[in-house]
């Protein structure tokens, strides 16, 4: 392994000193992930990882990535940012020094806020966005993102006040999920324009347990709508300490909650008819038959011997988009490569499985980076989330 | 107004039982062998684990809170053995740094057995009492009823038993009671089995209630801590006020004032009696010993 | 047949020599008297025998047992018990259960009821120790050394800040005690009330002995009276 690295330093040195002559003497192409694989957020980074890992072989399998006329295979070099800003740059740095100029990641929306004025100013480095849906972290440069963004999620609750015109909303937000935290005076702002009465916005933490004061105040104001903005674990007990306190209102999540972790703190009955607000996920896409999230959810389990996390497909799909960047630009060049993101039409990129839909301009990233990947309304029902297509777009 | 103040009464006192149930056990051995504790959160996560992966096993909630506790009293044994005796008579922060390692060691093991991932023990008493001023969960009702359990069986002990006159001869004067033929070894034994065991039962309860991970109990410790200053430390009584006080305030504060102000209100709480009465509600002034 | 022998014992703290090279022998059933103006080394002599300090030099000799003095914890096992000159009861404790304590480790039970009634502790019995008087705390404290059944009771300035009442009614216990076969080993101030209660008495002068033998030779004897007798009965 050390001496592969060495190799490969030597290699890389050897191109530079050559300079624009020859940019693709190495017959790979290295690109770095940075996810969070112990710790708490593991959870969520480690089914990433695999996903990335998935389309990395795949793409290898079939014969690696055709730049110009050349064949090059994808080299993957895995970091672990434990979800936390100061692992998060040592990690970057690290793959910096091993020259690698293509990153993934990351997922934690501390982490990529800590990353963004570091490699917005590195020319030579590109990043894909492939987790946190904080503002504020691309720039259509060098930096996209094919991850939705909170605002994108927002459009979801959006949609669904005005489908079912509700009167009044009661707001429960994570304060320390920057995302959310973000857009919280704006989406009061639309659900207000959508004529519901915002009756309380309150704020908790990740890792709170008792709401109770909270869901006291929430019940006595009787809200149409409480409206939970925050992580699964939170979510579920809020939803449980409402629901006990006598609240019979609709409760509306925004939240990334995989069945399995929501069953693992509340029951499913508890859960019936709660509306969840996010862009599909890899379960939706499976659930919804479509083909390639079929297969992908198959070469998946085949590999790993489990089922894929929420992300994994868009991991997945943000390895697919470099390699289309990379053939279209018929070059590894940083520049070339970003030109081509920048141009790039979600057409062009046929293995993807998440449901972009292209901007006004038919391009896939939008000027500062952002996919258009917006949140879809879903339901619980029986053991986990189903989507409810009328109310969606 | 008067019902939700009654409510937020209601909210306050079994929120405060939790807190006081925590305090319990820290306070027991704080107070008898002048040990800061931290790895209490740690006998409260393990026993919540525990009691998790038995009734996974489909053993029933209440046989798996016994075993639990025992493996917990076995951990809280080994752990003063390995992390505090060898520390005896070393200035209080050695301990406490010990009590720093012994807790994040136990979080690791943890992470590496279960995960980081949040999970529910499932809840073995459902749905809810509702009276014409308040609503309150059959859980929470077994929360407090353990909570006075806990507290008559801890003082059965301490007062009618010789072991129970030991640790509370111990606790008052630690150099007499060596000199009364008292044998150490038994006391913190005792004190830490019974400590370990009030861990673990708070963790199964309270698991029950709440998600539990492996860092589930650095939170409840630190407000066990802020109990203590409030009731004085290694007073009891002090433990179950000052814990129920410091539920009351804090969902006072949240439902009042802002949710934000939650925990900022506890501390501010703590700051203001550690300003005006340092002993404590109910603790004596240390005397010169 | 001696109970208690000291082999040139002595303490050196640092370049201070506190007492040294005393040997002296405490016979059983006696109560014997250790006397000397303030630092001459009373107290220490006492804590290197009950084990709270360990001697530089020396060695002592209990019930037979050489190889002395041990560590506090082992002396109380071997029957060897002091007080302290600040009574050291269980404040927050009450009376009751500060007498049980020593039953907690004990093969036997401690003479409790004996011990009340001597003491006369009975009206008090449920109050915490912390509430007592001061002469009722100081027999407490005595008591509580007691019902440790000691072979050898050490008693350091036992009647400090007493009345003179009190102070008759603490030498009728000592007796009483000293009579049921306790040997008492007694460090005291006041002259009147050591020499009155003790069979046999030593002197001591900046940690050396001065003096040994009965009470009556004692007052009779020259350099004691020099350094020690004469002032304190001038003052006296």
């Amino acid at each position: 392994m050390k001496a592969l690295r060495m190799a490969a330093v030597c290699l890389t040195a050897l191109g530079l000193t050559m300079a624009h002559a020859a940019p693709a003497l190495t017959d790979e192409i290295l690109i770095g992930e940075l996810h969070p694989l112990t710790g708490p957020a593991s959870f969520y980074g480690i089914p990433e990882s695999r996903g990335i890992q998935l389309a990395v072989e795949e793409i290898n399998a079939a014969g690696g990535v055709r730049v110009g006329d050349q064949s090059q295979m994808l080299r993957l070099m895995t970091e672990d940012d434990h979800s936390t800003p100061t692992a998060g740059v040592a990690a970057l740095k690290k793959l910096r020094a091993a020259d690698v100029r293509f990153i993934i990641g990351p997922l934690g929306s501390g982490v990529a806020p800590a990353l963004f004025p570091i490699i917005d100013r590195d020319s030579g480095v590109t990043q894909i966005v492939d987790g946190t849906i904080a503002e504020g972290v691309t720039n259509g440069r060098n930096i996209f993102r094919n991850q939705a963004a909170v605002s994108q999620y927002d459009l979801a609750v959006a949609d669904l006040f005005r489908s079912k015109k509700y009167a009044s909303v009661a707001m429960m937000t994570d304060r320390f999920h920057a995302g959310f935290m973000g857009t919280q005076p704006a989406l009061s702002e639309t659900l207000k324009s959508l004529n519901a009465t915002v009756a309380a916005e309150e704020y908790y933490k990740l890792g709170d347990t008792d709401f109770s004061a909270a869901m006291t105040k929430l019940v006595s104001l009787q809200p149409e709508v409480l409206l939970i903005r925050g992580y699964p674990a939170e979510g579920a007990l809020i939803t449980r300490q409402a629901r006990q306190l006598g609240y019979e209102g609709q409760v509306v999540w925004e939240m990334v909650s995989p069945p399995s972790t929501v069953l693992k703190n509340i029951s499913a009955t508890e859960m019936e008819g709660v509306y969840n607000c996010i862009p599909p996920t890899t379960e939706d896409y499976i659930a919804l038959g479509q083909d390639k999230a079929l297969a992908f959810d198959k070469a998946y389990q085949a590999k790993f011997g489990t089922t894929p996390g929420e992300l994994s497909t868009l991991s997945y799909d943000a390895v697919y988009i470099l390699k289309a960047a990379f053939e279209k630009a018929g070059s590894t060049e940083n520049e070339a490569v970003n030109a081509a993101l920048a141009a790039m039409r979600p057409e062009d990129v046929p293995q993807l499985i998440s449901g972009y839909v292209a901007h006004q301009d038919g391009r896939l990233f939008d000027d500062v980076g952002q996919v258009n990947l917006r949140g879809a309304v879903s339901i619980w029902q029986g053991e986990g989330w189903v989507p409810v297509p009328d109310l969606a777009g | 107004m008067l019902d939700l103040f009654l409510q937020q009464t209601v909210n306050g006192l079994a929120l405060g039982s939790t807190y006081a149930l925590v305090a319990l056990g820290l306070t027991l051995i704080f107070g008898v062998l002048l040990i800061p504790n931290f790895a209490h959160g740690e006998f409260y996560m393990v026993g919540a684990f525990l009691t998790y992966a038995l009734v996974m096993a489909g053993l029933n909630f209440w046989l798996a809170m016994a075993l639990g506790a025992l493996a917990v009293i076995a951990l809280g044994c080994l752990i003063d053995l390995v992390a505090f005796r060898p520390l005896r008579g070393a200035p209080p922060l050695s301990l406490m740094i010990s009590a720093l390692a012994a807790s994040i060691i136990l979080q690791q093991t943890a992470t590496l057995i279960w995960t980081s991932e949040a999970r529910t023990i499932p809840t073995p008493v459902t749905g809810v009492l509702r009276t014409p001023f308040f609503i309150v969960t059959w859980m929470q009702v077994v929360v407090m009823a353990s909570l006075i359990l806990s507290v008559a069986a801890i003082w059965a002990i301490l007062n009618r038993t010789r072991l129970g006159l030991a640790i509370r001869a111990t606790a008052q004067n630690h150099d007499a009671a060596l000199l009364m033929g008292i044998s150490m070894v038994q006391v913190r034994l005792a004190t830490f089995a019974i400590g370990a065991a009030l861990g673990a039962i708070a963790g199964a309860l309270l698991g029950a209630t709440f998600p539990i991970y492996p860092t589930m109990g650095v939170n409840p410790v630190l407000k066990a801590f802020v109990v203590l200053v409030l009731g004085g430390i290694g007073s009891l009584r002090g433990a179950v006020l000052g814990g129920l006080f410091l539920g009351l305030v804090e969902v006072m504060v949240a439902g009042y004032l802002s949710t934000e102000l939650q925990d900022i209100g506890a501390f501010t709480l703590l700051v203001l009696v550690l300003l005006i009465r340092p002993q404590g509600f109910f603790g004596t002034a240390q005397v010169e010993r | 047949m001696s109970l208690l022998s000291l082999h040139n014992l002595g303490v050196r703290f640092g370049g201070l020599r506190a007492v040294s090279d005393v040997s002296l022998t405490v016979e059983q059933g006696q109560i014997f008297g250790l006397l000397g103006p303030n630092g001459a080394g009373k107290t220490t002599l006492v804590n290197m025998i009950s084990g709270l300090i360990a001697p530089t030099e020396g060695s002592i000799t209990f019930a037979d047992e050489a190889g002395g003095p041990w560590p506090i914890d082992q002396a109380v096992r071997r029957g060897i018990v002091r007080t302290f000159q600040q009574t050291r009861a269980f404040l927050g404790l009450t009376v009751r259960e500060n007498l049980r304590i020593a039953g907690i480790a004990a093969a036997s039970a401690p003479p409790t009821d004996e011990l009340i009634a001597a003491f006369h502790l009975e009206p008090v019995l449920d109050r915490p120790a912390g509430d007592l008087n001061y002469a009722t705390l100081r027999h407490l404290g005595i008591a509580l050394a007691l019902s440790l059944r000691p072979r050898l009771l050490l008693l350091d300035e036992p009647a400090v800040g007493l009345t003179g009442a009190e102070v008759d009614r603490l030498a009728q216990l000592i007796r009483d005690w000293n009579g049921r076969g306790v040997t008492v080993l007694l460090i005291e101030h006041n002259v009147r009330f050591l020499m009155a209660l003790s069979h046999r008495v030593a002197v001591l002068d900046r940690g050396r002995l001065l003096f040994q033998g009965t009470p009556a030779e004692c007052r009779a004897n020259p350099q004691v009276i020099d350094v020690y007798l004469g002032r304190s009965a001038e003052h006296a």
